[in-house]
């Protein structure tokens, strides 16, 4: 009877690296880092989306999308509409800088607002940011935007720049 | 007046509270005897007593007593990821016809003219196929149904907040989940949420459409009571 092969075990230290390779390789960059690199680089990367939502189904409002080529898109609807009006603009590199720079002074990736059964008709905007192949953001309640001039802040900044 | 019906209950056997159903008696003697008299309408509910004109008193005893019967109701609801509770008072008016009392407290800036017109609209819309809607805005909370934030200018108004610039409209849509409505509008958080005819106050409050309320929502507001 032969006897039965061994098998190499690797040793912890592998085990580490191997885990992290593959932690970096499923993930990549965090999107803070994603937004952090392009505010230290003063360059914008073209797969950047970021979106502002304030649509309500009964009240209507606005979403705005601003991507890293610098496209804008506006969707309004008013109360009761059925159809929704579209506005398309161009931003430079300059305004995109500008709004990633106040993403990353509000941390715009970070949920504060805790989670709770709205009431009927209860509404939320919310900020959603996709860079480099990761998503993050923020929601708050539409009615208490005022009250943390957080999302607010992003909002009026994404509408003033869609509004050019 | 009272006692004397609360007399008649206490011989039927009618138990002082409800042991189950969606409404909830208030505590004290007037709650005691509203939950005899819930009692009582549970036991229509349960097919023990009939009652073909629904007017919370079973048909044997029509003859009896036909008066009005006011229940509180108070029940929680869930639709999807909303929840709430809908309070008022339900009456019979022994005449087979309903009427609904809902008290509202208004926290923020009041305003007569303003309250008087969603008054006006809130009434005219819900007041229909034989249910009455009494709207009145009260000074204490503790006299109120519900408590209603009310905020300066514009917003979305929601079953807990209005806003100064909301039309009466947008304060029916509201008050019908004080009743117990669901909303009717399409929601892509409740894709499988019934939708309602463009014209239902539950879907649109735009008075473009003309909303108003439709027969299947004062047989809502009447389920609560369990009429046929």
């Amino acid at each position: 009877m032969s006897p039965r092969p061994t098998r190499a075990c690797p040793s912890p230290l592998a085990l580490l690296l191997i885990l992290a390779l593959l932690l970096c390789l499923a993930g990549g960059p965090t999107v803070r880092a994603s937004l952090e690199g392009a505010v230290a680089s003063r360059s914008v990367p073209l797969d950047l989306v970021i979106t502002y939502t304030a649509m309500h189904p009964l009240h209507g409002g606005a979403i705005v999308e601003i991507f890293g080529d610098g496209a804008v898109v506006r969707t309004t609807r008013r109360r009761g509409d059925l159809q929704a009006s579209i506005r398309q603009t161009e931003l430079g590199t300059d305004d995109l800088l500008g709004l990633v720079d106040l993403l990353v002074e509000l941390e715009a990736w970070e949920q504060r607002v805790p989670e709770r059964p709205p009431v009927p008709d209860e509404g939320r905007a919310s900020i959603h940011i996709e860079i480099a192949g990761r998503e993050a953001g923020f929601w708050e309640w539409y009615n208490d935007l005022g009250e943390h001039d957080r999302l607010l802040r992003i909002s009026e900044l994404m509408t003033d720049l869609a509004l050019r | 007046m009272i006692l004397a019906l609360w007399a008649l209950l206490l011989s039927l056997g009618a138990g002082p509270a409800r042991a189950a159903g969606p409404c909830a008696a208030a505590d004290g003697g007037l709650g005691s005897l509203v939950g005899g008299l819930a009692g009582l309408l549970d036991a229509h509910a349960a097919g023990a007593a009939p009652d073909s004109d629904c007017d919370g008193i079973e048909d044997a005893l029509d003859d009896r007593f036909d008066g009005p019967v006011s229940v509180e109701i108070e029940h929680p609801w869930t639709d999807g990821i909303y929840s709430w509770t809908a309070a008022f008072t339900l009456a019979t008016t022994g005449e087979g016809q309903h009427r609904a009392t809902l008290r509202v407290h208004l926290d923020g800036p009041r305003d007569a003219a303003r309250e008087q017109g969603w008054e006006r609209a809130v009434e005219d819309t819900w007041s229909r196929e034989g249910l009455v809607l009494d709207l009145v805005f009260v000074d204490r909370a503790a006299d109120a149904h519900s408590t209603v934030q009310v905020r300066h200018g514009e917003g979305w108004a929601n079953a807990g907040t209005w806003f100064t610039e909301d039309d009466g409209l947008v304060v029916a849509h509201e008050v019908g989940h004080q009743l117990g409505l669901l909303d009717e509008y399409p929601d892509p958080d409740l894709p499988q949420r019934p939708v309602g005819p463009v014209d239902s106050i539950m879907r649109s409050a735009r008075a473009a459409h003309r909303p108003r309320s439709y027969p299947w929502h004062q047989a809502g507001i009447r389920a609560l009571l369990h009429c046929p």
